[in-house]
Parts: structure tokens; sequence; C-alpha cells
């Protein structure tokens, strides 16, 4: 989250200032906030669907769904985002779901693979016109479709299914060998994926 | 100040040794005063951490961890400081000192990063182990900053091997004059990349080498210790003694002997000075959950709280002979605080080799010891050199022919193995400069009624034109080795960010001018000894931990056959 962090180095204190002291003081805890979660059970189920459209299941991996990358986001959504960052990413699951309603009159669950796909076409399409919007001056911050696709590849790439089925998932290699042979469709090594990266595979193509 | 000093029996609070800090050189100091016979109290700021027990991330797998590994931004945005350490993330931050619980005032953006545990920062520290060389220890005498070390190669050589022995260090022995070769367990495999990285550079550079990285990863069984299983989870201590901490090795060597007594959550407020003996008797400590002050005395005191707090504790023992600080004669206490310019990095992308990959995950990186101002290379724009570590990967992520925004060919790049990438980070060596300095503040106090630490610290012309030239030579040698899209970065990170912070009682030969002699011990009080990062005269570009640890073994050598000729 590249704007995010440029955002956060702008509270970076300089010069003559007690680092840490205000909190410090104010007897203010550094543990999270609980997790309650904003999302209720249908957000999450429309994420999951959502999810299995931009990461569907195949023949050799799971999909967006079965590791359950709703309730990831669910998580991240209420423990990581401003409470600005959360209104939009509430109002830009409703807009989803107007947008089925108002092209389908369905649900998104309702709508074929084609549908679904369609759809998220005309999200990437608007998250390309807002980051141009965003480069223009005309808006600020970023698109919900952006949020939705990043934290469902981070939710993804870091699961236990996902680690143990399409990665070579080595918790205690017990062996280092520099050099071996690799053959392309041999497996890669599971290595964490963070949300910076995941942010760089979400806007991509945005 | 309203602590009460307790009214135990001084008989019960007395031992011959005390050791203030168990982190890197606490450790070896208290290894070395138990097996030498000596009754040891050890006391640490911090809570107890005990080897295995404590390691709650150890065997976490990325999924099991509340936000997969990451810090939530209101956590970071809280501590603006630690959250510029790279190490810093869910599955190491019990280890790490929150900013708000050790608050420290900024004159000059200095970043300390602190870990305060028994075992300090040895937990999770980088475990790079190069021993120096005379080109180090020489380098204040022939170009005049800072003062002359008082000790030179031959003096400490044979107690890098007498340490090394004990903590287990990987390498190879490469024959670099000036990177001297140690008592190795066998070295790491560098990988395809690697390997045509070194031929590159050794072949189309005079005097530079590629070798891998020497480091306190245990690739045979030490004692009880290892051997490493190649996880590349040290940070969070290993539950298999797989590295060298003062948890896995020093402490408990120190418990077997019987002669240790460890404090934790005990605060060294100040050492004990009695004017009449012109020694130190003891130290005063503040219990971190009565806040109560109490008392230990012995015959000897180790320092060995970290730079800046075994600095902050001098400073605050004051006395009418010591007005301004333990030993302060000199007025060199608290000045030339040093770290390593780690500001510059180079990185690219290698399309050759894709039929290489390497299996398990190494602990340690391939090392490219300091080529400039060394044998024929003369720069005329800077003195010193710098050091690189350089690692080549193949990481998963390859979205090369992908056009698809989303779907099965999108889902499939995330999993495709990429090129090869390769990363060089710089290590340039930091100037001694009397106006970069800590002060205590005048005002402002902690939790514990201890005055703040003030920093006041920049890097300075040789550190900026070091780091042009780490930048520029570091892409050249990508460029040789066929190294495409290369990026150099200078990061702007600030000051302290090593995690190498070094120089403020340093070792000299004149007391009019140094804090510490050669052994280590106050020029003004005989019986008091700083052995962490605060007695380096000058910062080289290698890692440090391993030449404390070897001063520190020499220095309680040397302490106990003083205290056995009746000296202290």
């Amino acid at each position: 989250m590249k704007r995010r962090e440029a955002l956060q180095s702008l509270g970076v204190l300089f010069g003559g200032t007690i680092v840490g002291a205000q909190a410090f003081l104010s007897g203010c805890s550094t543990e999270a906030p609980p997790v309650s979660g904003i999302l209720n059970d249908r957000k999450i189920k429309l994420l999951n669907d959502l999810g299995e459209t931009l990461l569907p299941t195949t023949a050799d991996s799971p999909g967006a769904r079965q590791v359950d990358v709703g309730n990831f986001i669910n998580d991240i959504v209420s423990a990581f985002y401003t409470p600005e960052e959360q209104q939009i990413f509430l109002d830009g699951l409703k807009a989803v779901t107007d947008l089925c309603d108002k092209q389908f009159s369905k649900t998104y669950d309702q709508l074929s693979p084609e549908e679904q796909t369609n759809l998220c076409l005309q999200l990437e399409a608007a998250a390309k016109a807002h980051r141009a919007a965003v480069d223009r001056g005309e808006k600020s911050g970023e698109h919900y479709y952006v949020m939705i696709k990043q934290l469902t590849i981070w939710g993804y790439l870091s699961s236990e299914e996902v680690a143990k089925t399409a990665f070579k998932h080595m918790p205690v290699p017990g062996k280092y060998e520099g050099c071996i042979d690799y053959t392309p469709g041999d497996k890669a090594i599971f290595q964490e994926t963070g949300r910076g990266a995941s942010y760089w595979y979400a806007v991509k193509s945005i | 100040m309203s602590y009460i000093i307790t009214g135990k029996a001084k008989a019960g609070n007395t031992y011959d040794a005390i050791v203030i800090g168990s982190g890197i050189s606490g450790g070896w100091a208290a290894k070395e005063f138990c097996e030498k016979g000596l009754k040891t109290l050890v006391l640490e700021r911090g809570r107890n951490v005990e080897h295995v027990k404590d390691y709650p991330t150890a065997m976490k797998e990325q999924w099991e961890f509340p936000h997969r590994m990451e810090i939530p931004p209101q956590i970071r945005n809280q501590n603006p400081i630690l959250d510029k350490c790279y190490a810093w993330n869910e599955s190491t931050d019990h280890f790490f000192v929150k900013d708000e619980e050790h608050p420290y005032i900024q004159k000059k953006p200095f970043h300390w990063i602190k870990g305060y545990q028994v075992g300090g920062k040895s937990l999770m520290w980088a475990r790079m182990t190069q021993r120096w060389s005379d080109l180090d220890f020489e380098a204040n005498a022939k170009d005049g900053y800072g003062v002359d070390w008082p000790i030179r190669y031959k003096d400490i050589a044979p107690w890098y091997s007498y340490v090394e022995k004990f903590v287990g260090v990987t390498g190879n022995k490469d024959g670099i004059p000036h990177l001297p070769d140690g008592e190795f367990l066998p070295p790491f495999e560098m990988n395809c990349l690697e390997k045509h990285v070194k031929a590159t550079i050794e072949e189309r550079f005079e005097e530079r080498h590629l070798i891998i990285g020497r480091r306190a990863n245990h690739t045979e069984r030490v004692g009880n210790r290892g051997p490493c299983m190649k996880r590349d989870r040290c940070y969070r201590g290993c539950p298999l003694g797989g590295y060298f901490s003062s948890n896995s090795a020093t402490i408990p060597a120190a418990i077997a002997t019987g002669n240790l007594t460890l404090r934790p959550d005990s605060v060294v407020h100040s050492i004990i000075y009695d004017e009449e003996s012109g020694k130190a008797t003891g130290v005063r400590v503040i219990d971190t959950h009565t806040k109560e002050m109490m008392e230990y005395y012995s015959k000897v005191v180790f320092v060995n709280a970290s730079t800046i707090n075994s600095t902050l504790i001098l400073m605050n023992s004051t006395s009418s002979r010591f007005p301004n600080g333990l030993g302060n004669d000199s007025g060199q206490l608290g000045k030339n605080l040093m770290d390593h310019n780690y500001e510059g990095a180079v990185s690219g992308q290698h399309d050759g080799f894709k039929d290489g990959y390497y299996d398990g995950k190494r602990p340690v990186a391939t090392y490219i010891p300091r080529f400039r101002n060394v044998g024929n290379d003369k720069r005329t724009d800077y003195v010193r050199g710098f050091s690189f570590s350089f690692e080549a990967l193949r990481s998963p992520g390859n979205m090369e022919g992908i056009d698809a925004p989303f779907g099965a060919d999108f889902k499939n790049g995330l999993f495709r193995l990429g090129s090869w990438h390769g990363g060089m980070g710089g290590m340039g060596e930091m100037l001694p400069y009397e106006e970069n300095q800590m002060t205590l503040s005048k005002e402002e106090t902690d939790q514990w009624g201890m005055p703040l630490v003030e920093f006041n610290c920049d890097f300075k012309d040789n550190e900026y034109k070091m780091l042009d030239d780490i930048v520029n030579s570091g892409a050249e040698m990508l460029e040789a080795a066929g190294f495409k899209n290369i990026k150099t970065r200078i990061r702007k990170k600030g000051i302290g960010l090593g995690i190498h912070e070094m120089g403020t009682a340093r070792m000299g030969r004149d007391p009019k001018t140094s804090v510490l002699n050669g052994n280590n011990q106050l020029h003004a009080v005989k019986n008091v000894f700083v052995t962490d990062g605060s007695c380096m005269t000058s910062g080289a570009c290698q890692n440090p931990s391993i030449t404390y640890m070897a001063l520190t073994a020499r220095a309680v050598d040397f302490a106990v056959s003083e205290l056995k000729k009746r000296n202290l």
C-alpha cells in the first residue's frame, strides 16, 4: 500500500521530539483493538463469491472460497483499515450488490460465471478510471475494488491450503542444496507473501 | 527520589562479580566469570526468556498469526521508530521494545531499536560474524579520525578463536588477509547464480571477493545445540538451538556452573563509587515490579547493558570525584556515537540459470568483503570502506505473458517460479565524530526515574560520498554479472537502523582522550569494565558482535587474573 505508507511517513516525528512520550503519558496501550469484525455474514459470503471469480478453483489448487478469504478480509478490514477506509470498503460492497441488481436483477451468487467475470471486468475498468482521476488530482483514496482484490490475493497466498497444494511447503527443510535442476512446472518453495506484494499483483492491470 | 533502599544485610547482596545485561556480551561475561568460579550476579532490565519455552512463535506458519505476520497500522503508527526496523513483524513482536516503553529525545533523528529481555538482542540478531583485522585496528591512527585503538589484531585473534569455537560459526576459509579466517563449521553452499556472480566479480575486478557468509548458524551440532534445520526463522528464537544466542548458549553454560544468579526485571540506576578506595563497590538497581531501589555489591562490575544503556548508566553514576559520569575524566563519554551506513542497496533481475533452483531455506547470505582503500585501491573522495551482503533468489509470482487481470491463468501466475533476482545491501563504515553524541536530559525522566537519553547524531560528508560509491560499485558488479533492470536505492531511513550503535565509551591509549583502556577497563576506576558496543574506538564495516564477544572473554580473563593478584 504505497500511498498509505507515504501518508504514514508524514506522521514520523522529527527534531527534539520525545518519541513515545505521548502514548506513555496518556497510558495508551499498544494492544490491537479487539477484532469484532465490521462485516456481516452476507458481506463475508459476497467476498468469498467475488474471490472465487478472481481466484477460481482449478484442478490442481483450491479457489478463494475454499480458503475462506471472506473471513480473512473481515479480520483485516476491521483491524487495519481507518474508519474512512472501512467506509469506502462498505460502500463498495453495496455498490457491487446494487450493480448486480441493476444489470441482472440478481444477487452476485445468482449470476452465471460469465456474468460474474463480466461484472468484475467492469469493476477493473472502474478502478482504472478512478486511478486516472486520482492521477489528475480529481479524486483521492483507493478504489474499493483494489482493496478487495489485494486482500483476496493476500489472504489466498498466505493460507494453509494454498501453501500446501500449490507450493513446495517446507517448514523444516533439514538441508540446503544450492543448485538443483529445475524443470518448468516444478513447484516453487512457499514463501510468505505480504500486503505490499499483494497490492502489486492487484494493481498490475489497473 | 522516593525509592527505598532495602535494609537487607549487605552480605546477602554481595557477589564476586556483577554483570549488567544478559545480551550477546553480557552472556559471555556471565559464562566466563561463572566458569572461572566466581559467584556472579547478572542483572537484566527486561523479563526472563527461557530457551525454547519462551519462543511462542517459533513453529508458527504464516496463517497461524492473527494478521498473517503483519503489524496492524495503528500499532505501527504508535511506534514510528520501531516501525523502521527490518526485523519487526508479528512473528518477532514479543522481543522488541515498543517506543512508549522507553522514550528518548531526538535532537536529530537517531533510531534506537531495543530488546529488553534475558538474551537481549542476541535472540533476533542477524548473526553475521566477520573478524576484524589490522586494516580496522590501525585505521584511526592512519587517517587521524578518532583515537588509536589500544589493541591490534594479534591481541584479539586468540580470543576470536576462543569464542568462535563455542559460538559455532559457519564459514569458509577464504584466505583474505583483511578478513581473517576463523574457526569455522562447514560453510553453506552458494546457489547457482551466486556462484556465477562470484566467478564474475573475482575475474573482472582486482582484489574483490564474494564469499559465503560467516554466521553464527550451526551447520553441525555444537555441544547440545543444533544443527540448523534451514528453516530461516532465526529471528523468532530457535527451539532447535540452530543459531547462537545468550539464551541457547552462554546463559545455560553459566547456569550449569552453579555460580550464576540471574535477576531479570532489574533496571540498573547507577554504579556505586567509593571515594576512599577509588573503586566501584556495586550497583543500584530498580526492581521494575515494585519500583523499589536496592543495592548489590561485588569486587568487579561488567557493564554490558548495550551501548546506549551502558553509557546511560555510567553517565548517571555521578559522585564528587566524577560529576560528569563514572570514569569520564576525558569528557568523551557519550561522544563518538557510530552506526553502520545501511542506506545503499542495489537489486537486479537475471535471466540466466532458468534450469537451476535450490532446496531448503538458507539462513545465510553471501558477502563481499571491503575492497575500497585496501591494497592498491585508493579513493581520493573518502576514507575507509564498505562491504556488501548479497543474495540471489528465485521467488514465485511470475506474471510474464499473463494479461488476464484475474481468473485461472492469473492465479497460476502467482504460483509460477520467476526469474532470479539478486539484492545487495551495502554496509558502510561510519567515522567517529566527537559531535555525534548522546547526552542525558536535565528535565525529562522515564518510568524508573532515569533521565531520558538525547541524541544528536548524523552521517556526514565521508559517509555520503561513500554511499554514492556503494550504490555505483554495487550496480557495476551486478551489471558485469549480466543482471538487467538494475535498481539502485538510497533509502534515507536514518541512522541507528543498522542496530550497530557503538563508540560512546571508547577504548584508547590515553586517559585524556578515551574512557576505557586496552583491557576494557575504565581508565579511572579499575574494577569497572565495559565490553559491549560502547567500547568501540572505530566501527569498521564488519558486523560487530563477534568482536564484542571476543573482547568480553578477553576482559574477563584479565579481570580474574587481576583479582587474583589483588589489583582490583
